[in-house]
């Protein structure tokens, strides 16, 4: 039985591996080189000469520069404020908050696709259509990141904030000195897989945005499956790009982000 | 020193405002507003150049004549056959990974990369995977079974099951991750009740395994639901124009393509509320019905 286990599991592992093993290898292969058994896999010549062709080719460069800097800009605002929001929500009672807090819960239960098109008109009367504006702004107001964040307040004791108060501190200073390092944990979990979302964001910056300086990589690589259909190479040279620096911090931040996940999953 | 002043409390309440203004506006703008604007439109015609007119239930009329409405809505239930297969993959997969194996931490990052690769890259990917003549999959089939593999993504027969094969080559990993936290807080004590009473592996798994998951269960199915609902980057890439027959397309498609390659924004935005309503109708159906079935502690 133990060694069906194992069989088995391997078996699985290697199934779910092949795909994405496949996409590497094929994207340091040269163009036009028939690869269709997996000793091919294993053959030279191995080449990065069809990067170097892209990136001449195509906006390659810019594009991942956009993805970075849009993650980042998304992941640090939202950071900002889901946590601003849920230490209020947790920590600091007042009239009306309960009310306050059923409203940004109520952007939990709209849908996105009913709002796309009129968000598509909003976003054009400001004036953020194609433009970095447009692709932060939109995807700020996270109501998951606020949830999460307050219940990791919820857990931190009222007396702490009151030794705090009792010295003068007021509501900046209890957020800055007590409540963030507390819940670096939460927050990091959070960072990680809001800039993963963002990275791998498809729809809206598909819709607001048309000028190919501001493309990031998923909008990229559309555009190569049009100009290059008869060849995988290209294909999955882009897709590397696309999925390669998010699979490395995956791996660097696996135990945040499996926890991250797991907590939401069960609190959700 | 415990009441506070009145300014003090004045200055913590202003503080407050300033910290949850931002989500709130965030909201107010770009969830409250198109939501509103998007239900007015459903009752006008539209195409973003010219004054929106009104024209009542015309769009709903047109709707429920439209034969590619339900075809999509059709395809979009169809995919949802992936969210119960792929339940039963993650739990086994999560009870597999809940052994004291060796490695086990490596299996784990295998079944959870396709969970964070971009889905765009992830399709463009199986796309070639898929590939009639030259996909590896084929090639596969042929070099295993001596038999030509389907085509794919070319006949409108498959079209859908290659879209269940692929999400759950891309979600097993991520509902895998939460039935393992599910196992783990499972006391042993059931168990080793149980075997006292010589329960069989097969009784425990249905008596304690199955229900004590069910908070896991229940999450999984109500997430994957929406999930499929809201599928759109999968069809885009995969199934240009809506597939063969239109067989690849799924209501959020048929959307994007109302609105935005025909530019009849005043019905796009009807079938978007009809896909919210439907989804909020299953969620609180499930919600509703999971009283029955799941258990809570």
């Amino acid at each position: 039985m133990k060694w069906f286990y194992r069989i088995f599991s391997i078996f699985m592992a290697l199934l779910f591996a092949f795909p994405l093993v496949w996409m590497l290898v094929v994207s340091v292969k040269k163009e036009g080189m028939k690869i269709t058994s997996v000793v091919d896999w294993f053959t030279p010549p191995y080449s990065l000469a069809v990067y170097q062709e892209i990136i001449t080719e195509t906006k390659l460069i810019q594009w991942s520069w956009n993805s970075f800097f849009i993650a980042v800009c998304v992941t640090l605002l939202t950071l900002m404020i889901a946590a601003m929001a849920g230490f209020v929500m947790s920590k600091v009672p007042f009239r009306y908050r309960t009310f306050m807090f059923f409203f940004i819960l109520a952007g939990l239960l709209i849908p996105g696709e009913a709002t796309l098109i009129p968000l598509y008109q909003v976003a054009k009367d400001m004036g953020i259509l194609n433009s970095y504006m447009g692709l932060v702004f939109p995807v700020l107001a996270s109501p998951f990141a606020i949830i999460v964040l307050k219940s990791f307040f919820d857990g931190i004791p009222n007396d702490l904030l009151e030794s705090v108060q009792m010295d003068g501190g007021g509501v900046w200073r209890i957020f800055v000195n007590i409540m963030l390092p507390l819940t670096r944990p939460a927050l990091v979990s959070i960072a990680i897989l809001t800039f993963i979302g963002s990275w791998n964001n498809f729809l809206w910056p598909f819709l607001s945005v048309t000028d190919d300086n501001l493309f990031t990589l998923p909008m990229g690589i559309p555009t190569l499956m049009n100009q290059y259909t008869e060849d995988y190479v290209k294909p999955m040279v882009i897709n590397t790009v696309a999925s390669l620096p998010i699979m490395v911090l995956f791996l660097i931040f696996e135990r945040q982000i499996i926890k991250g996940v797991s907590l939401s999953g069960i609190k959700g | 020193m415990k009441n506070k002043t009145p300014g003090y409390r004045r200055k913590e309440i202003i503080w407050s405002l300033l910290f949850i203004a931002p989500p709130i506006l965030g909201f107010l703008i770009f969830s409250l507003v198109p939501i509103v604007t998007s239900f007015g439109l459903s009752f006008m015609s539209w195409d973003m150049f010219t004054p929106a007119k009104f024209s009542g239930l015309e769009n709903f009329k047109y709707m429920f004549a439209d034969e590619k409405f339900y075809k999509s809505l059709f395809n979009t239930a169809f995919l949802l056959l992936g969210v119960p297969i792929g339940m039963i993959i993650s739990m086994f997969l999560a009870i597999l990974m809940n052994r004291p194996l060796k490695g086990i931490a490596l299996f784990r990052t295998i079944y959870y990369i396709p969970v964070i690769s971009p889905i765009i890259a992830v399709s463009l990917l199986w796309q070639w995977l898929l590939n009639y003549d030259y996909g590896i999959i084929n090639e596969f089939i042929w070099n295993i079974f001596g038999i030509q593999g389907p085509n794919w993504l070319g006949d409108p027969n498959w079209v859908k099951p290659s879209f269940i094969i692929m999400g759950l080559w891309g979600g097993v990993g991520g509902n895998m991750v939460l039935y393992l936290a599910g196992l783990q807080g499972i006391s042993s004590t059931y168990y080793e009740a149980a075997q006292v009473d010589g329960a069989s592996r097969w009784h425990q798994f249905k008596h304690i395994t199955l229900p004590l998951l069910s908070p896991i269960h229940f999450y999984v199915i109500v997430m994957g639901v929406i999930g499929t609902f809201q599928s759109f980057s999968q069809m885009y890439i995969l199934a240009a124009d809506g597939g063969p027959q239109y067989s690849g397309a799924t209501i959020v498609y048929y959307i994007f393509q109302e609105a935005f390659k025909y530019f009849n924004m005043g019905y796009a935005s009807s079938v978007a509320w009809v896909l919210g309503i439907l989804i909020f109708i299953l969620t609180l159906f499930q919600f509703r019905f999971s009283k029955r079935w799941v258990y809570q502690d």
